[in-house]
């Protein structure tokens, strides 16, 4: 969702950042989709049915046709998309229907290759999932399959379209917490990750994120999309990483990680420390950075900024909507909050209108239909996949390694 | 041992208590059943501004949204409903809510029109809904904690977990097989000696009363059901008691009655009790069967 608006903020001094949190009509301005587009959707397990649910809110959108290899998914989908027609792998899905405009990958990551491949050569625009592949080879290979497309594609990094996260960005790039110091990460679930299925080889098919041989885990599944945060908002990314972690919750007979720490430190000194659990879902996902003048907290519909006591105040602050934790208090990132706040709504902005993934399906289809850039590349999803990659290879390892520029390379 | 696993769903507390051989195969099915909670409370729910609900109203008076089959068939279910309860049952009445102070600060009166069900447009070809008017705004509370516990029991008996109990908030219960032994999963409704005891197997029971919840606008303070056709607090029992196979229809009904619908319109297929106001229970109409009692 980069606009020549939002371009116009990022370059704007501190003084004017804080005026933006009173001008994000910039931001929330989103002109309806108008062109008619026709999707194909690959994978209607537990992603599949949420991007169903969230295409189902563009009306000029169809979904015309949908593949997966399960059968019983497949019938569900049935339901879900009754106008579509089932197929069982990608292969026959473009053949019967040469008509879609994109195709949304949703399949297990170990096997987003594939789809991606198949539905560049067959001239289609892609959204895939993140992380873009299990294996940097795989992610490479669907970048230059992107690259040689001509095609658009999109890496689903959510952060990237989230106009909460846009507003802080706009904030932190401009100054607003000053040098950035130190940085946290986690997301926090209770949940055993095990998939229902009394087959065993469907078992080993739907639980794929606790098979060792395919998954890359915690810092894959749920760690890279908060990575990629981070790398968005600094500009660049961690040039070394040291994780541990183990099987701490669930003694189940697993051996990928559900409790996971890492810390990943970048060129200038500064760390980010990540930490994942499947034990306990105290505070749940949020990312935090802090600067010398204020830290930002987000957690995908929400956003927060806190003011270290010598921080300058702004006129704007008059009109902030606030909300304490504990002793420090969050003045809220508010989408609207000009146009609310001169109507004395500003409370009911709080939190987005949409989900997170509505915004990345919003940008990737105007990208089809408008020709506007894509909020995460081919080329940007690759490198966060390959960051988190580094972390889960760290994990396996025991031992610190270095990211450098080449394993980040598309080459 | 019996399984129980929960989660925040609904403004409340869903809960399953499962019972099984295999623990990590009952532990893998109930938390597929509570994914279901959370997905349908994410899409139903009334106050979170990413809802499916709070799309619906944002686009009231403009286009058509394609929904997931579970939520059409609970707008079907909800009209439905409506009509046989005649008008006490309510699926539209989030501005009347707004108004009444129940839904944060106490707005204005909707209009008139923007309570006509007539509005709630269900496209069955395309699986696609529309609300008509602007103003207009679903609040699914009095059905949708029974049909998300339908939902999540279907996840269990696909699974083949057939013994369990599932709540939501304690006031919509939903039993499967009872555990080996027993004959049926025993429910009291509130405490004391004249509290209804339930038996149930294979049926659901939901239970509703009148001043739960209140709300304060400038006509005063009122509990948190309202009769749709007046605007005003219930005029019906303190509380009402439906049992039959479906959450869902429990949840809503038990809802209409003390909203004050007659209790003749109650289908064959529920029961029902009823409190009157010095806390005694009775049979919603006579001749009509009752749920087993144990009191």
């Amino acid at each position: 969702m980069t606009t020549p608006d939002r371009r116009t903020l990022l370059m704007a001094g501190a003084s004017t950042a804080a005026a933006s949190l009173l001008q994000p009509e910039l931001l929330a301005a989103r002109p309806r989709l108008s062109a008619p587009v026709r999707v194909g959707l690959v994978g209607v397990g537990r992603q599949g049915r949420a991007l169903l649910a969230e295409l189902g809110k563009f009306e000029t959108v169809t979904v015309a046709a949908y593949c997966d290899t399960d059968e019983r998914r497949l019938s569900s989908a049935a339901r879900r998309a009754r106008d579509a027609q089932g197929h069982p792998d990608v292969a026959s899905m473009l053949a019967a229907h040469p008509d879609l405009d994109a195709v949304l990958v949703a399949t297990p990551t170990h096997k987003h290759r594939q789809p991606c491949e198949e539905a560049l050569a067959a001239g289609k625009h892609v959204y895939c999932e993140a992380p873009l592949a299990h294996t940097v080879s795989d992610a490479r290979a669907i970048a230059a399959a992107a690259a040689s497309s001509g095609k658009v594609f999109q890496t689903g990094f959510q952060g990237r379209a989230n106009p909460v996260y846009g507003l802080a960005r706009s904030f932190v790039r401009s100054g607003a917490i000053r040098d950035m110091v130190t940085m946290r990460a986690q997301t926090n679930e209770k949940n055993s990750w095990q998939t229902p299925a009394s087959d065993p080889a469907r078992s080993k098919e739907l639980n794929w994120r606790l098979d060792s041989e395919v998954t890359l885990g915690l810092p894959g599944e749920v760690g890279a999309q908060q990575f990629d945060v981070f790398h968005w908002f600094r500009g660049d990314y961690p040039v070394k990483v040291e994780a541990e972690g183990g099987v701490l919750a669930w003694r189940d007979g697993r051996t990928v990680a559900d409790t996971v720490h890492a810390r990943l430190t970048f060129k200038d000194g500064a760390a980010l420390d990540w930490a994942a659990t499947l034990g306990n879902s105290y505070e749940g996902t949020h990312e935090v950075m802090m600067g010398t003048m204020g830290a930002v907290k987000l957690a995908w519909s929400h956003g927060w900024l806190f003011k270290e006591a010598d921080a300058p105040t702004q006129g704007w602050e008059v009109y902030a909507n606030r909300q304490q934790f504990h002793n420090d208090e969050g003045i809220t990132l508010i989408a609207e909050a000009t146009k609310l706040a001169s109507q004395g709504k500003l409370k009911e902005g709080v939190g987005l209108p949409n989900r997170p993934l509505w915004y990345a399906l919003d940008d990737f289809l105007k990208a089809v239909t408008e020709g506007a850039e894509v909020p995460c590349s081919a080329e940007e999803g690759l490198r966060a996949t390959a960051v988190a990659i580094k972390v889960q290879e760290s994990l396996l390892a025991g031992e610190a390694l270095a990211i450098t520029d080449a394993d980040l390379s598309s080459k | 041992m019996p399984l129980r696993l929960a989660c925040p769903a609904m403004g409340t507390r869903f809960e399953l208590v499962l019972a099984g051989q295999r623990e990590a195969h009952l532990r893998a099915a109930g938390e597929a059943a509570l994914a279901e909670v959370r997905t349908l409370h994410s899409a139903w729910s009334a106050f979170a501004r990413d809802s499916l609900v709070a799309h619906l109203a944002r686009e009231a008076g403009g286009g058509w949204t394609r929904v997931d089959p579970e939520t059409f068939e609970l707008l079907e279910r909800c009209v439905a409903l409506h009509r046989a309860s005649d008008g006490a049952f309510h699926p539209l009445l989030a501005p009347l809510l707004t108004a009444a102070g129940l839904r944060g600060a106490a707005s204005s009166p909707p209009s008139p029109a923007s309570l006509e069900v007539s509005g709630l447009q269900l496209d069955a070809e395309r699986g696609a809904v529309r609300l008509a008017k602007p103003g207009m705004g679903l609040d699914l509370g009095a059905i949708a904690k029974g049909a998300a516990l339908d939902a999540a029991a279907a996840i269990l008996e696909e699974e083949e977990v057939t013994c369990a109990l599932l709540h939501g908030g304690t006031s919509t219960v939903l039993a499967l097989d009872p555990p080996p032994g027993r004959a049926s999963w025993r429910v009291a409704v509130g405490s004391g000696p004249t509290a209804p005891v339930l038996d149930l197997r294979r049926s659901a029971m939901s239970v509703s009363a009148a001043r739960s919840r209140v709300g304060t606008s400038e006509a005063g303070s009122q509990g948190h059901i309202l009769d749709p056709r007046t605007g005003r607090g219930a005029a019906g029992p303190q509380a009402a008691v439906v049992t039959g196979a479906r959450a869902a229809d429990c949840d809503g009904w038990s809802t209409a009655l003390v909203a004050g619908a007659s209790p003749a319109l109650l289908p064959n297929a529920l029961e029902a009790l009823l409190q009157d106001s010095e806390g005694h229970w009775h049979p919603a109409a006579a001749g009509a069967a009752q749920p087993t009692i144990h009191s």
